[in-house]
């Protein structure tokens, strides 16, 4: 364990075990190994990034975290809980929340009912019959709520294929938020956006209460140097450091991986383009 | 003046009363639009009573588009809200007819053969559920094709159950206390009876929230799991809840037509069930009873002018693929937001329009009078 | 002993004619994503155009020719117009082309009517030989069929993994798009396949017309069994196709021949068998 690491640790640690961990996760896709061997240890209250280049495995890692895929090897756990058996929908229930790269919201129904199919989600109600969706008032009113604090109230009636490139990475995130996570997982939520809609979006990234533990993918260095704490680099599947952010920066592995070479001091690496991984 | 659950068109401002033509419109456009919904369900209710009631051919007609409407609208419920389309809902609508004829052979009373064949039509969609959800989009129609033509060869070659080609009639129908469904008319208003009681819970179940969860599993079921629900048990649910229903209309079906033969099951039928909802407007609750009455209509009316009314039903669909894919109720809704955009705009011209003066324009009109 | 082999003959010539629609059914789905529900009508209309021909002119390789290109004509007309109008809607392919059955169907009825109608092989396919080794005579037409659908399934074989058209057959099936974005006419490939489906189809219907017979309701049987493959196979694989139809072909012959009450029923087993165990199909993707 380097000083950085036990440095994150320490700093902003709460009593209790950590938000995240994940024991030497293996991926293999048919030959191609996707993520290897990658320990990650992710205490309650952070906000920690995922950071590498195209490729690197950061999905792929994601999709292992939330049960979207299997580890070939390796196990995660959920504030000390292993997990790594349980399919989606039981991580969900323990608290573990997740947005996606790419916009997964509910095209064809309205903000509202977006909003009001994840307030069902943790409740018996969802399956209930008879009783029109309209009359759970409670559901309902906090689904308007969710919207309106974070400046979808307007937008309650449109169906989520008519809003902005903002707006729907806004409604993802606050679909993820209604189930009142203890952990979000965040894929890329700056991507594709013009400069006005990060900030926006950052401004709700850090509006996020401090009990909430984030973790993040993200190309840009800004946004995430705006929001992370501790940062984890992953490059062709395999950890190549974690720690603080001024650590990461500074650090000559993870700048010869963004520049080709080891920059003299001061110089921040930049993300590289393109938004895909 | 909006009626609960309408969206969101605001009243005209009370204070400044609608001037002109423009006014009137705007005022009677408003006035109405909470009304044409409950009129046009009254009036529909009214006219089926009505039509029902003489012995001759147009009530069996309707009669007939009932059964059928009952079954397109719970393949809707599958098929529209759900997402998966089934090309094997005339394969269930056999089994709960075959299973009243069948245990009436087998000399059980009317009641009971009744029962059995609803049990039957339910194990067999909670049995053939659990394959059935295992497979979506295409693959789920093509399992539910060939589940379809699996009944019906079942039908078709398993003599000894079912006679074959030539069928089985049923003589008895069942009795309840004063009702006896031997009597035409009592059939037909227990037809009747099923059907509103049929629509009233799918309409229950749409505006439910199991009916919001399955929207969002057609709408996309990946993101539906990421917030926790178990979107498998959702479409098993549909599913079952939708074998039922068919297996219900089947069982009025046999009672109405007295006969059973496979060809009510065949490839042909299964495909009319899909035109029908498609036709009458996917994600509708009336729409697929409205198919079903048109599709009624080609079968036995058009048939008789028109030899070749199969292949005119074939581009009747494929035109409303191409051209109008919500189908006829599609056509309903397109319409009703073109009268919101003309509220909107009418609304629009009142509020940006001069200011009316009414104390300016009372001593001109007494002038006039006097 | 001989029975056994008989029927096992009779499973795997059934199975060729399958293998051909099937095969078909299945390239058009995995590089366009077009079910094309009107294809076992395209098998049916094919074997009525050949029925027609032949008995025109008293050939029967004329009759095969008129069946294969006159659907393969048809196809390269409806993928042109139909399927290009419906874009890349997959629903709305399979409604429609649910449609053109009827329209087809009813042009069959109108133009052959509903008898059943039986091509009759020429010559030496007509009779019968004793076949070596196992001893039992066997009509020569079906060695014919299943001789003819090993050849074709070899050449397709060899056109989809050795043949540069074939590479960027297999290769759209996988991605689309990327081998639109590698600047080869993705359109001109579509209309290829398609037509090449088609014309299998109906190169399939005249060989069926001859075992299988010509009649209203075998579009509905061929397509039943082509769904069937695959579903047993997997949407979208060539070797799937071939599987599946050995699998479908043999189930229900020997289902017809050894236990005929649930005939018709028996190829439902290995389609749930393989719904349970691997429901993209023994040799399909996982579905995405």
């Amino acid at each position: 364990m380097t000083a950085a690491q036990a440095l994150t640790q320490d700093a902003g640690s709460a009593p209790g075990p950590p938000a995240l961990t994940a024991e030497h996760l293996c991926r293999r896709f048919r030959g191609v190994t996707a993520v290897t061997d990658v320990s990650l240890r992710i205490p309650a209250g952070t906000r920690f990034g995922i950071i590498g280049p195209n490729g690197a495995g950061k999905t792929t890692l994601f999709n292992l975290l939330s049960g979207e895929l299997r580890p070939t090897t390796g196990s995660v756990a959920l504030f000390g809980r292993d997990i790594t058996g349980l399919r989606t929908y039981r991580r969900v229930a323990l608290g573990l929340g997740r947005t996606f790269q790419i916009t997964r919201v509910f095209g064809d129904l309205t903000v509202l009912e977006n909003l009001t199919l994840a307030q069902h989600g943790l409740s018996r109600t969802k399956l209930s019959p008879l009783r029109p969706w309209r009359t759970y008032r409670a559901m309902t009113a906090a689904a308007t709520e969710l919207a309106g604090s974070f400046g979808l109230a307007g937008r309650l009636a449109t169906p989520a294929a008519e809003l902005s490139h903002g707006e729907v990475r806004e409604l993802e995130v606050l679909l993820a938020l209604a189930l009142k996570p203890r952990v979000l997982l965040l894929d890329e939520p700056a991507a594709g956006l013009s400069p006005a809609e990060r900030v926006s979006i950052m401004a709700l990234l850090r509006s996020l209460p401090d009990e909430l533990t984030l973790v993040m993918i993200e190309h840009d260095i800004d946004v995430l140097r705006g929001v992370v704490d501790s940062a984890a680099v992953l490059h062709l599947g395999a950890l190549v450091t974690q720690g603080s952010m001024r650590d990461i920066q500074q650090d000559d592995r993870v700048r010869e991986l963004y520049l080709g070479r080891a920059a003299p001091g001061g110089r921040h690496p930049p993300g590289p383009e393109g938004s895909v991984s | 003046m909006t009626g609960p659950g309408d969206g969101p068109v605001p009243p005209v401002s009370p204070g400044r009363p609608a001037r002109g033509f423009a006014g009137l419109a705007l005022v009677s456009l408003e006035r109405s639009r909470p009304l044409i919904g409950p009129v046009a369900g009254l009036a529909a209710a009214v006219i089926l009573f009505l039509l029902l009631q003489g012995n001759g051919f147009v009530s069996t007609l309707v009669v007939d588009m009932l059964v059928y409407a009952i079954a397109a609208m719970a393949l809707d419920f599958l098929g529209g809200y759900t997402g998966l389309i089934s090309l094997g809902q005339a394969g269930f609508l056999g089994v709960g007819a075959y299973g009243v004829a069948i245990a009436e052979v087998h000399f059980f009373s009317p009641w009971a053969a009744v029962g059995i064949s609803l049990a039957v039509v339910l194990a067999l969609g909670l049995a053939l559920g659990i394959v059935a959800v295992r497979v979506k989009g295409v693959s789920f129609v093509i399992i539910t094709l060939a589940l379809g033509q699996v009944l019906w060869g079942l039908a078709f070659q398993w003599v000894g159950l079912s006679e074959g080609d030539n069928g089985i009639s049923v003589a008895t129908l069942p009795t309840l206390g004063p009702f006896d469904l031997n009597d035409p008319l009592t059939l037909r208003m227990t037809v009747l009876l099923v059907f509103w009681v049929v629509a009233l819970l799918l309409v229950l179940l749409v505006h439910s929230p199991f009916g919001l969860s399955l929207r969002g599993v057609r709408s996309n079921e990946a993101r539906l799991a990421a917030l926790g629900y178990r979107t498998g048990l959702h479409r098993y649910l549909a599913w079952v809840i939708t074998v039922f229903l068919t297996g219900v209309a089947g069982v009025l079906y046999v009672f109405v037509n007295q006969l059973i033969s496979p060809s009510t099951m065949d490839f042909s039928a299964n495909g009319l069930f899909v035109i029908m909802v498609v036709l009458g407007g996917l994600r509708s609750i009336w729409g697929p009873a409205l198919g079903a009455a048109v599709i009624v209509l080609f079968q036995q009316e058009l048939s008789l002018y028109v030899v070749r009314w199969q292949t005119l039903m074939g581009l009747t669909l494929i035109a409303v693929v191409l051209f109008s894919p919500g189908g006829f109720w599609g056509l309903v809704r397109a319409a009703g937001r073109r009268r919101d955009a003309l509220i909107a705009r009418l609304r629009a011209r009142q509020a940006s329009g001069p200011a009316p003066a009414p104390a300016s324009r009372t001593p001109a009109k007494q002038g006039e009078t006097r | 002993m001989a029975e056994f082999l008989a029927q096992t003959l009779n499973g795997l010539t059934l199975a060729g004619v399958i293998f051909l629609v099937s095969s078909g059914f299945t390239l058009i789905f995995g590089i366009m994503r077009v079910t094309n529900l009107s294809h076992g009508a395209v098998y049916l209309l094919g074997g009525y155009i050949g029925y027609s021909v032949i008995a025109a002119t008293h050939s029967f390789f004329y009759g095969l020719i008129a069946g294969a290109l006159s659907m393969a004509l048809f196809g390269l007309l409806l993928e042109r117009t139909l399927i290009t109008w419906l874009g890349r809607s997959e629903m709305s392919e399979l409604l429609a082309t649910l449609g053109l059955i009827y329209v087809l169907d009813d042009v069959a009825l109108a133009i052959w009517g509903g008898t059943p109608l039986t091509i009759n092989l020429p010559g030496v396919l007509g009779q019968s030989s004793t076949l070596p080794l196992a001893g039992i005579v066997y009509p020569n037409g079906r060695l014919f069929i299943l001789g003819v659908s090993v050849i074709i399934a070899i050449g397709l074989y060899y056109l989809l993994r050795r043949t540069r058209v074939g590479a960027i057959i297999r290769a759209g099936v996988d991605d689309r798009e990327m081998v639109g974005a590698l600047g080869i006419n993705v359109r001109l490939v579509f209309a290829l396949v398609f037509t090449l489906g088609t014309l299998l189809a109906g190169f399939a219907g005249v060989l069926g017309g001859t075992v299988l017979n010509l009649y209203t309701g075998a579009d509905s049987d061929i397509l039943l069994f082509a769904l069937a493959v695959v579903i047993v196979g997997g949407l979208g694989s060539y070797e799937g196709a071939i599987l599946g139809s050995i699998v479908i072909g043999l189930v229900d012959n020997y289902g017809t021949a050894y236990f005929p009450a649930i005939a018709y029923s028996a190829l439902f087993i290995p389609v749930i068998l393989v719904l349970l165990i691997k429901p993209q199909g023994l040799l399909g993707k996982p579905i995405t």
